[in-house]
């Protein structure tokens, strides 16, 4: 069932609300950024998600990336990874996520009330789970 | 045994080097800040890490309040792509000795899945200040 949630980076300067449903499932993917950054994600509908506060502190490492447009965002005062979004018409246009390690109401058992989905992203390969999945 | 490692941030603006034992011991912590960053660590003391390249990109944040006395605590990350390569701390009891490292295993560009896979993993209850006890859940570190 659909939930409404609070989620920030850790200095607290970027606070956002978000409405989903955690037992459809998080995501994990091997790809560079994804690895790099340990993200665990949650995809969202833009339209249930808003971001409260942190103008002045939105960092955007976004740019064309072949795929699409996609927009990661951080906190340029604390680094904290905290959500994206972007176009990609291959998953159906505008979307958007969280990283669901930000939230900040959502209980562990919530956070693992759904599958885990792994995607290969380092082969291009994002509707499939990498062979090895131990580190993600 | 301890080998060899180079790291980056995403964007590449940052490069490290170090040496670490990766079977011997990585951690993962519940702390907030742990928990926010996803952060794996493994620690290199002083002379096992080098800064390759980036130190006009390493941005530098403490939480507030903090544990750590002003200046003993950098959580690096880099301001272009956002990425925590390394933190550096500064403690005096063994086995730390003074400046010591923690890399995040994630950004090393030449280890491999099977060796992070075949990492020790201590999980640190970082929340309860109990860094030596493993918390009561660790499945979501």
């Amino acid at each position: 069932m659909k939930k409404t949630y609070h989620g920030s980076c850790h200095c607290r300067a970027i606070t956002y609300r978000v409405t989903l449903d955690l037992a459809e499932g998080t995501g994990r993917c091997n790809c560079t950024f994804c690895t790099k950054t340990r993200s665990w994600s949650a995809s969202v509908a833009p339209q249930d998600f808003t971001r409260l506060t942190g103008e002045d502190a939105i960092g955007d490492y976004g740019r064309d990336w072949g795929e699409g447009n996609i927009h990661h965002v951080f906190c340029t005062k604390c680094g904290t990874h905290v959500y994206g979004f972007g176009h990609i018409p291959e998953v159906g246009g505008d979307f958007a996520s969280i990283h669901v390690n930000t939230l900040d109401d959502a209980s562990n058992d919530e956070l693992l009330s759904g599958a885990l989905r792994y995607s290969d992203g380092r082969n291009d390969n994002w509707m499939q789970a990498p062979q090895d999945v131990r580190t993600l | 045994m301890k080998r060899d490692y180079t790291g980056s941030c995403h964007c590449g603006a940052i490069r490290y080097a170090c040496r670490l034992d990766l079977s011997a011991d990585t951690r993962r912590c519940n702390c907030s800040f742990c928990r926010k960053s996803r952060f794996w660590k493994a620690f290199a003391m002083q002379g096992d890490f080098t800064l390759l390249q980036g130190e006009e990109a390493l941005a530098d944040y403490q939480a507030s309040p903090s544990e750590w006395p002003q200046g003993d605590v950098h959580h690096h990350f880099c301001r272009h792509c956002g990425v925590r390569p390394f933190s550096k701390g500064y403690l005096e009891m063994a086995p730390f000795n003074g400046w010591f490292y923690a890399v995040n295993v994630g950004t090393l560009d030449d280890a491999s899945d099977a060796e992070l896979a075949a990492a020790t993993i201590r999980y640190e209850d970082g929340r309860a200040d109990a860094w030596d006890q493993a918390p009561a859940h660790t499945r979501h570190l």
